[in-house]
């Protein structure tokens, strides 16, 4: 606060600086209020107090201007001087509360300099007349477009304008020259214009009318729609040049809302296809490669959502769990800020380890007895997603377990009117890093290599010397690792809780069956492809019936390509 | 004809007397405190256990016999359910939580303001008052979806694991559709509340000969019986009734009688000593007053008092449906799961033994050298999905009248997978292995969730795993497997004796 106070003191002077006359500090402004509550004249009074609307972002101002016209200042009478003060908002045991001057804030104070103290019973409060307390009404509606915060202003801006009330004209006027934020010029700029287009004066209201379509002004495109409506049922009252100029406007309005919305569509559906992606790339690996179906892919998810859980607890506040029916705790490390949003890097790398370990396990405990089997392995790794859910629900609990997001994934930024979340951002980003990953250990390793060969001709790669049972381990861990990175990516979007894998395990399913096996182009397609059809048919058909029609369509998509999008040929009857 | 194996002649039979005959028997006629006694509580879970059967039948059918692994059998069943419970919601006689005509979900999803034209009944619920429509549908229904959907996945040859999955999805998105309230099939709570089957003591518009005559009875009060029916009629239908009378819309007239009367009946108990001293009352009636029934049986009284009141005006009815809840009503449907589950046997003993079945299994085991047999397997595939289909659809219609509710979780792909791990347990491609498993689970699955319920799902996971891993054959096999193992434990003891010799069932050389 006390490095603040100087800044805001030089804001201000600028602001009100490059008005020609009228009070500069917060003191003079504090001085006018206490002038202005001591003045027996009602109209000097009413005067003065319309011009405390410029002092805006001085907390005190605002609340000593609230307080006198709920009727809760007051004056202190000492030798002939009136001081006035307010009461403090906290009382002690004796219902007693410390008094403020409003003159500068400080404590009321006797003549040997102890604090004084009232019960607003005991006191009388300053009269008020009706038309002052709509003078201060509308200063106090006035007062947040000198805040410091360009929101606050913006928001009250928005706000008043939608008013249109022509009393605020010169207040808005006033203060256009001296905005320097652009967004809040702009707001300024729509609630000037709003307000004159409920002006009865045509010279006015028609160039209003047609810079709020130039301005593109979302939020007063009712009042646009309102002024086209009027004037074509009375168009002798209006004129003509108000209905073209209102028709343009909200043409104009309209139109750039359409392409908002194409733009906020697109960015929901990409974001959609990177969940899909993310969570589906482990799956199309241990399904492409092995021809498993592991049921289980979802709860391997949930591992990593949980390993994110964990590692949040170790890097602040400590957590409990319970296992084998005693209940453990761990304390955490206690960080905060940067410190403590590093955990989710950390938590990155150890899902891609638990999840990995996890999927080791379950290759080597189960999976591998099963490759002749298919339709087996995916009753065995059922059960293994029923005992996974279970053993979630006893060690973290059923319910759903709180994960924060690091403070630079939380928040968004708008451009043009289209929110861009930054968890969502950067889960398009962990996508394409995921994918590159893949891309890169497929085919410019090794171990890549033998995984295509194994896939290709399993006999043959076995026959020239490839350790295929080592590959399908290795290949089984990375999957299950990928799987963990994207659980601990959907703890960012989503609930993490026992049944996280459940809500995607389908739909990864449909996107690797639709993009065909082993195949990443496909599966990156596919994801896009349901992703982004998910996001055009949810505003017409809702969330449940645009799910709904998405599987129908998969359904239908593979009567035309029953392999996928993209098939592996090769020459082997079965496929 | 189909030959049944001698031991399994003499198992089949003797689970058939005890199953069909004791167990109905010791609930009729064994006294409650008796030893021997079996509950109507018992005997409706081991009818629950039945239907189970029969679909873990059907899933057999598929996936022991012809190798399709289906996830969405749940959805036939529960489409079979849907069927049977919107036939017994038609019954509902206004004894519902509102007490109005319609089922009470349609009430308070505010059908009326929907469906204005129609009562708030949607117009597809209306021919399932038909008891017949219901039951023609728990057949045609399930045998639609499984044609269509069969259809397109085997004519692209859609195979394996993908035919699993895209079931599954299939199941996936009937289910979500199902939870949706404008459904129009009670949304997440699902149809449930029955009480009566095949028919309805509520009066039918058509059980008044002659309303004109009825109205003007009513309307006159000669005795206390009409001035007190009179009373309880609205003003406003009152007026409504005279003024279809003069237009000459006597059906009208009719249908607007037999709802004001029915919601008469349904609100309370008809019979008054003073108001039915004019009436003469055979001494059943009396004896049955005597007891002071409530809810259905007071309706099926008072439906019995009205054609004694007024015997030239109401038709009398010699059905009146059964009511779902009443212990002869539950015996019979546990017998009739029997029956069913018995005749499914017996069919698919015989259809396995057919050429079809052979045909069947070779399809299983090598799809591609049928085909290139010169045979369209994608039919055959079809035809067996669409039995295994009305199997499901038939258990699922009995299941539900024994248990008493239908809603969507029911079809969830997770009750899918649970059929499919009964028959692995049991014992697939084999007709008495899923019988057993389904039972068995499902005793094991009651027992569990009673006595320890958190460990339950550890225990049914623990079981997909070790069945998959150690018991390919399920419980059936488990003899074969033991004498293998023997065996090997002690090689040459019968190398000489051929008919022990181990043939091969599947053949490996498509994998």
């Amino acid at each position: 606060m006390r490095c603040v106070r100087p800044l805001f003191l030089a804001c201000l002077f600028l602001m009100t600086s490059l008005r020609a006359a009228g009070p500069v500090t917060v003191s003079t402004f504090r001085s006018a209020l206490a002038e202005a509550i001591l003045s027996e004249d009602a109209d000097s009074q009413i005067e003065l107090v319309k011009k405390l609307a410029d002092g805006g972002g001085d907390p005190f101002l605002e609340q000593a201007l609230s307080a006198w016209r709920q009727g809760s200042l007051f004056l202190h009478e000492t030798n002939e001087i009136r001081t006035p003060f307010l009461l403090d908002a906290q009382t002690d045991l004796d219902g007693l509360a410390l008094a403020l001057r409003i003159v500068d804030g400080e404590l009321l104070k006797d003549s040997i300099g102890k604090p004084l103290k009232f019960s607003a019973a005991d006191l009388t409060p300053v009269d008020t007349s009706s038309k002052l307390r709509k003078a201060l009404k509308t200063t106090l509606d006035l007062f947040s477009l000198g805040n410091l915060n360009p929101k606050i202003r913006r928001d009250a801006l928005i706000k008043l304008g939608q008013e249109q009330n022509s009393e605020y004209l010169p207040f808005f006027n006033s203060r256009l020259p001296g905005e320097s934020d652009g967004e809040v010029r702009r707001a300024l700029e729509e609630a000037v214009a709003v307000t004159q287009i409920a002006s009865e004066d045509p010279r006015v209201r028609d160039p209003a009318a047609l810079r709020l379509g130039q301005l593109r002004s979302i939020t007063s495109l009712q009042f646009v729609k309102k002024l086209e409506k009027d004037a074509l049922a009375t168009p002798a009252q209006f004129g003509k040049n108000t209905l073209t100029a209102a028709r343009t406007a909200v043409q104009q309005i309209e139109t750039y809302i359409s392409i908002g919305n194409l733009f906020g569509t697109a960015f929901r559906g990409v974001s959609l296809s990177a969940v899909l992606l993310v969570a589906a790339l482990g799956l199309a690996i241990t399904f492409g490669l092995m021809n498993i179906i592991n049921m289980a892919h979802g709860e391997i998810m949930a591992v990593g959502a949980y390993t994110t859980f964990v590692v949040q607890g170790i890097f602040g506040g400590g957590l409990l769990f319970s296992l084998f029916g005693k209940t453990f705790s761990v304390k955490g490390m206690g960080l905060t800020g940067g410190l403590f949003d590093c955990y989710f890097i950390v938590a990155l790398a150890a899902s891609f380890v638990t999840a990995g370990l996890v999927g080791l396990a379950l290759e080597r405990g189960i999976l591998r007895f099963l490759y002749k089997r298919p339709l087996e392995s995916l009753l065995a790794t059922w059960g293994v997603s029923l005992i996974l859910q279970q053993a979630f629900r006893h060690t973290f609990g059923s319910a759903n377990v709180q994960v924060n997001a690091p403070s630079f994934l939380s928040g968004s930024f708008v451009v043009k009117d289209v929110l861009f979340a930054y968890n969502r951002l950067f889960i398009i980003g962990f996508a394409v890093f995921v994918v590159f990953l893949t891309w890169l250990l497929l085919s410019k390793t090794s171990l890549g290599l033998q995984i295509r060969a194994v896939m290709q001709n399993r006999a043959m790669a076995s026959c020239i010397g490839v350790r295929t049972d080592r590959v399908n381990m290795m290949t089984f861990a990375f999957g299950s690792g990928l799987a963990g990175m994207a659980g601990a990516c959907l703890s960012q979007i989503a609930n993490v809780g026992p049944s996280l894998g459940q809500s995607y395990i389908i739909d990864c399913f449909m996107v690797v069956v639709l993009g065909g096996i082993g195949n990443l182009v496909g599966t990156v397609s596919a994801a896009a492809g349901v992703g982004v059809t998910d996001q055009i048919l949810q505003p017409w058909l809702g969330a449940v019936l645009g799910k709904i029609t998405v599987l129908g369509a998969i359904i239908l998509f593979l009567q035309w390509r029953p392999n996928g999008l993209f098939v592996t040929r090769n020459r082997s009857l079965d496929g | 004809m189909m030959q049944l194996p001698k031991h399994e002649l003499l198992l089949v039979s003797l689970s058939v007397l005890i199953g069909l005959v004791v167990l109905p028997c010791l609930n009729a006629f064994a006294p409650p405190d008796s030893a021997l006694h079996v509950s109507t509580f018992t005997l409706s879970l081991y009818g629950k256990y039945l239907t189970y059967a029969v679909l873990a039948l059907g899933v057999n059918l598929l996936w022991g016999y012809t190798g399709l692994l289906s996830l969405g059998q749940c959805l036939f069943f529960s489409l079979g359910g849907y069927c049977l419970g919107m036939s017994m919601m038609m019954n509902i006689s206004g004894l519902g939580q509102y007490h109005e005509a319609i089922p009470d979900f349609m009430v308070f999803l505010e059908f009326p303001v929907r469906f204005p034209e129609t009562a708030g009944l949607p117009p597809h619920w209306i021919p399932f008052k038909h008891f017949w429509f219901a039951a023609l549908m728990v057949v045609l229904v399930p045998a639609g979806v499984a044609c269509l959907f069969g259809w397109l996945a085997f004519r692209s040859r859609i195979k394996g694991v993908y035919f699993s999955i895209l079931s599954q999805a299939l199941t996936y998105a009937a289910c979500l559709m199902f939870f949706r309230n404008d459904f129009t099939f009670g949304g997440n709570n699902g149809l449930t509340d029955f009480k009566f089957l095949l028919g309805t003591p509520s009066l039918q518009p058509c059980e008044i000969p002659n309303p004109a005559s009825f109205i003007a009875e009513l309307k006159e009060g000669k005795d206390d019986v009409s001035r007190f029916l009179w009373s309880q009629v609205t003003p406003a239908s009152q007026k409504g009734l005279s003024d279809l009378l003069i237009a000459g819309k006597t059906a009208s007239a009719e249908a607007l009688l037999a709802g004001e009367i029915n919601r008469i009946l349904a609100s309370g108990t008809l019979y008054d000593e003073r108001r039915f001293s004019a009436v003469a009352l055979p001494p059943d009636i009396k004896l049955l007053l005597g007891q002071n029934p409530r809810d259905t049986g007071m309706l099926k009284l008072n439906r019995v008092l009205m054609e004694l009141a007024f015997p030239h005006q109401v038709v009398k009815k010699a059905f009146t449906g059964y009511v779902v809840n009443d212990p002869p009503t539950k015996r019979a449907l546990y017998v009739c799961s029997g029956l069913l589950l018995l005749l499914t046997y017996l069919f698919c003993r015989w259809l396995t033994s057919t050429k079809f079945g052979l045909i069947q299994r070779a399809v299983r085991d090598s799809e591609n050298r049928v085909l290139f047999s010169g045979y369209a397997t994608a039919n055959f595939k079809l035809f067996v999905f669409v039995i295994a289909a009305v199997i499901a659809g038939l258990g699922g219609a009995l299941f539900v009248p024994q248990v008493g509710i239908i809603n969507p979780s029911e079809m969830g792909a997770d009750k899918s997978i649970e059929a499919v791990i009964w028959v692995a347990v049991g014992g697939r491609g084999n007709l008495l292995g899923p019988i057993l498993g389904a039972i068995g689970v499902n005793s094991l699955k009651s027992y569990a969730t009673h006595s320890f319920a958190e460990q339950w799902p550890y225990i049914l996971g623990g079981l997909f795993v070790f069945v998959t891993l150690f018991m390919p054959k399920g419980l059936i096999g488990l003899p074969q497997q033991f004498r293998g193992l023997w065996r090997k434990v002690r090689p040459g003891t019968d190398a000489n004796n051929p008919s022990t010799v181990e043939i091969k069932p599947e053949n490996t050389l498509s994998q």
